[in-house]
């Protein structure tokens, strides 16, 4: 079975519109005008006090962001690719680590990979990040080349700290899909062929995982435009990111350049979702067109380990201890229940979202417009973008944006669930039992979907704690209660101090792989643990 | 096959290629860095306005692009800067009812022994009409003892000084006064003191001429006018100062800098209401001759010593920019200087003044970095891509212990102390206030919060100039300050409040409402002294209330106040008892030694003897204790030890400048 579904191709077009949508929303929220928003919409006439929002002025920034954003998707999934080919041949145990270390990757807050970035450049191997001071040579005082290497050098560092996450999911999901494909027993067919290894892997599987990773990179576009907000605004990177982290970190940001940022943020989405669309080939060659499902180890080891791993983290004070690593840790550890408390509590409420859902699904069967694929697919790819562009200091509203978010990826998990129960079999014989509705919801289609939807709000609390660490990142005001306020209230002592700002990171990546071991424990095909935003 | 593996490997291969070489030749590219960047705070303001730094960066762009023409030197002494040399002298009129009188006495004077008039310093004596001018080689007060005997029997006229101040320009009406007036002819000297107030010297029937001054003015009452006399004084002296510039010195526009640009700088900086150090000596500036491009004269209307550190450390601008630019000087365009820099004198030259960055040309290149966060600046610092910045207290102190930094300052330019309230109970006893100081523990307070940014520093004078000397801290001794308290009366029953007569020792320390700092070291104090069974109470009070409510009527206790150093040794507007009654001598000490001291030192113009007068008052008012000097603060530069010429290394604090820095090096092979 294939686990990523093509998109349909008006992807890009529905991203875009669904973000112009919530620009204007939010627009109108700031009491903007009709003719202002048209202004607005055509994108010449600033709507800020200082006209910083411009559409024209951000257009510079949003390229910048644009041309970032590809380059980390390019060298995070090509190092993925390459990397997940290279442990293939080292064996199934291998793989399968690697594959969990790509998640652990990815479940570091994208602060802490722009922290440690800047930390490991300048203070372990004393190289320059250029976008934080960049080195204005005199007039005739540098050669062409060394220019060249400053501003490649001024994209890469960025670049190469947005990869790492992007990495990270890849990795784990290129691992998994490429066991699968390795342990399908059709691989007997090719060797009968005397296709050695490499031919298959190269002829048969490559193309297969080129068009996985085009799929898989969708939702991880819409999470690096997310992410480029802290990063860019960490290492100086003077883009749509920085003037987004600019507005967030002021309490009572302007609406209109909110507003102006989503409207381009849209844009550098459907960018992003077009042309890896280029890369989405239809026809598959022949081994790639069905697939088995890989266990990619069992259910049981991974629970038990992210059992292990959160029993470990809860007996901190005594364990770190013995080996002096508690006067690193106590500060971050202080703040672990609070964290994980707040976070199960949205992923809960995501999950009687999705729940509710269920019911609106049946009555709304008929609408397919609604129910479409395309609504679902976009829904997928913007949950941080949407809450970290909706946020807003203090405010009530901020988590019931945030829940919506934690459940769009469920909702349209389980819209595809529902879609496929419905036309299964079982369906076809409830139909003609006289089963309908309602009634075919809750007796059939909802416990076939539960665990599921069990499993997926375990590892929804890992996608909320990333949220939130971003979101408390930029309402820090002093006073550290939380992970992500504890990054950046340290993060001016970080190159005389790293701890304080890292161990944070440490802690709340620890808890992100503990609670995607523990889904596993619930991992069932219905609803099918379709790829969000976060890996 | 091939070509599917080549992408997939080869991609990562040549990204991790390129990085390797991108980071390799910008590790490359920095250390050929020639230029030396200094970074700053986004909360420092930088205006560039030469004459009133709002920060340390204006301070040393002002230090390295513009020259006065006279600067405090690497000893702390003042030396020529634009000027070559500069001398004083003095003309002292006195006034007769009639010619012959005049010209009686200049007979008299002239025939005298040359060797009384070299001992009076009277070069020249010479009668003009009912006036005798005496002409002295050096300024000051002339021996009146021994030269009114000579000249009482022809009834030399008392010189009186009448203040106007009206609600509108006044020169129009003076002008107007002046032509119509039957008794003008006792005007001998006008002042304008701003736009709206005048001082007039005059002699003669001066009760007839206030009569009808008076009458003048009380037609026009909408102008709110303020007609009083001011004090009568034998003569009229007018020093002078004749400054004599440096032959050949530029503007880096190329124009020569003349003796007309001195003028307009200073009639720019009157017109302006810049709180200049230095400004009220300027204001009693009668004339500035600038006939000869290359001499300064500078003509004050009384015996005033301090004068010439007016033009101590103001740069001056070229008269043709002024002029230039002369419609710009509004509230509504504070960033002229940005926008338009103005060429100076100095060693160093304005390339470029932008929003985030200015550079700065010639000897050694720099570059200063504007609106950056701390973190971001230590971050510049720990990659070598800045040299130099100001690092807040707690920065100061982690790189105090980097071998490969070190941290420079200038000598403290502001200090924060406690005023006392000398007129009132119970600190109107000095032992009382000496007793409070003792308690206060200021090495803690250093410490705890504020770390390297401030120096304890007893004294009144700045550090570093030639008149400052070493005034030993008063110590930390609680048990000391307890023995003092009940010598004066006041005791304490275990941990009861202090008494004296029932009353308990009750004060109320103000301070000015949001600074949060200063409310945590009041916090500290308000601890310190309840030790000795104080009861203080500390009130924020908005700016505006704090001086004017408070301070000007001596409605407090302890005050604690923020206060710049000067050039001057003039402190006489500060503790001089004719100051505290709505003047700047808040504290309200009144001491008939201390006010002949101020008197003597402000009029004293010899430099060579302003320390042994400067001495003696310093030590009179620190045993008076009427404030209590908590810190000086300075900003410690953090800089890169590399950056750091070799020559520079062992110089004394106060002689660094980043104007030093630009020297070429000589030793250097």
């Amino acid at each position: 079975m294939d686990r990523f579904r093509p998109p349909p191709p008006s992807l890009p077009l529905r991203a875009w519109f669904f973000c112009v949508a919530l620009a204007v929303m939010l627009l109108l929220r700031g009491g903007a005008s009709w003719d202002e928003m048209l202004r607005f919409l055509v994108g010449l006439n600033p709507l800020g006090p200082d006209g910083e929002s411009a559409v024209h002025v951000l257009l510079k920034r949003a390229l910048m962001s644009f041309g970032l954003i590809s380059l980390a998707l390019a060298i995070g999934l090509s190092y993925a690719l390459a990397g997940a080919m290279l442990v293939a041949r080292l064996g199934g145990r291998v793989s399968r680590f690697s594959g969990w270390l790509g998640s652990a990757l990815a479940g570091v807050p994208p602060m802490a990979w722009a922290l440690g970035a800047i930390y490991f450049l300048i203070r372990v191997r004393h190289l320059s990040v250029e976008t934080l001071f960049p080195l204005l040579a005199p007039a005739g005082g540098d050669s062409g080349m060394m220019h060249l290497a400053r501003v490649l050098w001024s994209w890469l560092v960025p670049a190469l700290v947005l990869a790492i996450p992007v990495f990270g999911t890849a990795m784990f999901s290129l691992t998994h899909r490429l066991s699968a494909l390795l342990e399908n027993p059709k691989l007997v067919e090719l060797k009968a062929r005397g296709l050695d290894h490499s031919q298959i892997v190269f002829r048969h599987l490559v193309p297969q995982l080129r068009v996985h990773l085009a799929r898989m990179a969708r939702p991880c576009a819409a999470m690096l435009l997310a992410m480029a907000v802290p990063v860019e605004e960490l290492l100086g990177f003077n883009g749509w990111g920085q003037f987004v982290a600019s507005n967030l970190k002021e309490p009572g940001a302007n609406s209109a350049a909110m507003a102006s940022a989503l409207w381009m943020g849209g844009w550098m989405l459907a960018g992003c979702l077009g042309w890896l669309g280029m890369l989405d080939k239809k026809d598959l060659p022949f081994l790639a067109e069905v697939t088995p499902e890989s266990s990619h180890g069992s259910s049981r080891a991974a629970v038990l380990s992210g059992v292990v791993i959160a029993l470990a983290l809860i007996a901190m004070p005594y364990w770190t201890r013995s080996y002096d690593l508690w006067p690193i840790f106590a500060e971050a550890h202080a703040t672990w229940a609070f964290e994980i408390k707040r976070a199960a509590m949205v992923s809960l409420g995501a999950l009687l979202l999705v729940l509710l859902c269920g019911p609106a699904m049946c009555l709304m069967r008929n609408w397919k417009w609604i129910l479409n694929r395309g609504v679902a697919a976009t829904m997928n790819v913007i949950p941080l973008l949407l809450a970290l562009l909706l946020f807003d200091h203090g405010a009530a509203r901020n988590w019931i944006f945030i829940t919506i978010a934690a459940a769009l990826p469920g909702i349209a998990a389980y819209r595809d669930a529902f879609r496929d129960e419905e036309q299964s079999k079982l369906a076809d014989a409830a139909h003609v039992l006289g089963v309908r509705g309602f009634a075919l919801w809750w007796r059939h289609l909802l416990p076939s979907a539960l665990p599921g939807l069990l499993g997926g709000a375990v590892r929804n609390i890992a996608n909320v704690m990333l949220m939130l660490s971003v979101m408390d990142f930029f309402s820090a005001t002093g006073s550290a209660s939380s992970w992500g306020a504890l990054m950046r209230v340290h993060a001016d002592d970080l190159l005389d101090d790293p701890f304080p700002a890292l161990a944070p990171a440490v802690e709340f990546a620890l808890w992100c792989v503990s609670f995607r071991l523990l889904s596993w424990g619930f991992r069932t095909e219905s609803p099918r643990p379709a790829t969000t935003t976060f890996p | 096959m091939l070509w599917s593996r080549w992408i997939i490997f080869g991609i990562p291969a040549t990204v991790a290629l390129l990085s390797a070489w991108s980071a390799r030749k910008t590790a490359e590219s920095h250390a050929a860095r020639s230029r030396l960047v200094i970074a700053s705070d986004e909360s420092v303001a930088v205006t560039l306005n030469p004459f009133l730094p709002a920060s340390e960066v204006d301070r040393q762009i002002t230090d390295l692009v513009h020259e006065p023409l006279l600067k405090i030197g690497a000893t702390g002494r003042m030396e020529p800067a634009l000027a070559e040399s500069w001398n004083w002298s003095q003309t002292s009129s006195i006034w007769f009812a009639g010619e012959e009188y005049a010209k009686t006495v200049a007979k008299r004077l002239n025939a005298l022994d040359a060797d009384v008039l070299r001992k009076w310093h009277l070069t020249g004596v010479e009668a003009a009409g009912h006036e005798l001018r005496l002409h002295f080689s050096k300024p000051g007060t002339p021996p009146v003892t021994t030269l009114m005997p000579l000249i009482a029997d022809q009834g030399p006229l008392p010189v009186e000084f009448i203040r106007v101040e009206l609600k509108e320009q006044a020169q129009g009406y003076h002008e107007f006064f002046l032509k119509n007036s039957v008794e003008r002819e006792q005007i001998k000297s006008v002042w304008f003191d701003g736009p709206n107030a005048y001082e007039l010297a005059v002699s003669g029937e001066t009760m007839k001429f206030f009569e009808e001054l008076n009458l003048f003015y009380k037609n026009r009452r909408a102008l709110q006018p303020h007609v009083r006399s001011l004090r009568m004084a034998p003569m009229l002296h007018r020093p002078r100062l004749e400054i004599i510039l440096r032959d050949g010195v530029k503007f880096h526009d190329g124009s020569p800098v003349t003796s007309d640009d001195v003028r307009a700088t200073v009639a720019l900086v009157l017109s302006q209401p810049w709180a200049v150090p230095g400004r009220e000596a300027l204001r009693l500036l009668t004339a500035l001759d600038s006939s000869d491009p290359r001499r300064v004269r500078a003509t004050f209307n009384e015996i005033y010593g301090p004068a010439i550190t007016a033009f101590c450390g103001l740069p001056i601008l070229p008269a043709k920019w002024i002029e230039r630019h002369r419609n710009a000087w509004n509230p509504a365009n504070p960033r002229i200087f940005f926008e338009r820099p103005p060429p100076g004198a100095g060693p160093a030259h304005m390339e470029r003044a932008g929003a985030g960055a200015i550079i700065i040309g010639g000897g050694r290149n720099m570059e200063f970095i504007l609106n950056r966060s701390a973190a971001t600046i230590s971050t510049g610092f720990a990659m070598h891509a800045v040299d130099g910045f100001w690092p807040s207290g707690k920065a100061a102190t982690l790189l105090a212990n980097d071998r490969s930094v070190t941290l420079r300052s200038g000598p403290a330019r502001s200090r924060l102390a406690l005023l006392w309230n000398c007129r009132k109970a119970p600190l109107n006893d000095p032992r009382v206030r000496a007793a409070l100081g003792m308690a206060v523990n200021r090495s803690a307070l250093q410490q705890d919060l504020l770390q390297n940014e401030v120096v304890i520093q007893d004294g009144i004078f700045q550090q570093g100039l030639w008149f400052s000397q070493n005034i030993a801290p008063l110590e930390f001794d609680l048990e000391k300050a307890r023995h003092t308290l009940e010598e004066t009366g006041w005791s304490r029953k275990g941990t009861e409040p202090l008494m004296k007569d029932g009353n308990p020792f009750r004060i109320e320390l103000i301070t000015v409402a949001g600074n949060s700092e200063r409310m945590k070291i009041t916090q500290r104090l308000q601890e310190s002294w309840r030790h000795l069974g104080i009861e203080l109470t500390i009130t924020s009070v908005p700016p505006d209330v704090f001086v004017n409510g408070r301070l000007l009527q001596h409605q407090f206790d302890v005050a604690m106040l923020g206060l710049d150093f000067e050039t001057t040794w003039d402190q006489l507007p500060y503790w001089h008892s004719s100051q505290a009654g709505g003047g700047l001598n808040f504290t309200g000490i009144a001491d008939p030694t201390l006010d002949g001291l101020l008197e003597e030192l402000r009029a004293e113009f010899d430099p060579e003897r302003v320390p042994l007068l400067a001495h003696d008052l310093e030590n009179r008012i620190v045993a008076l204790h009427p404030f209590l000097s908590l810190f000086s603060v300075n900003d410690p530069m953090a800089l890169r030890k590399e950056a750091l010429p070799t020559r520079m290394n062992e110089a004394r604090e106060s002689e660094f400048t980043l104007r030093a820095m630009t020297q070429p090096e000589v030793n250097k092979p």
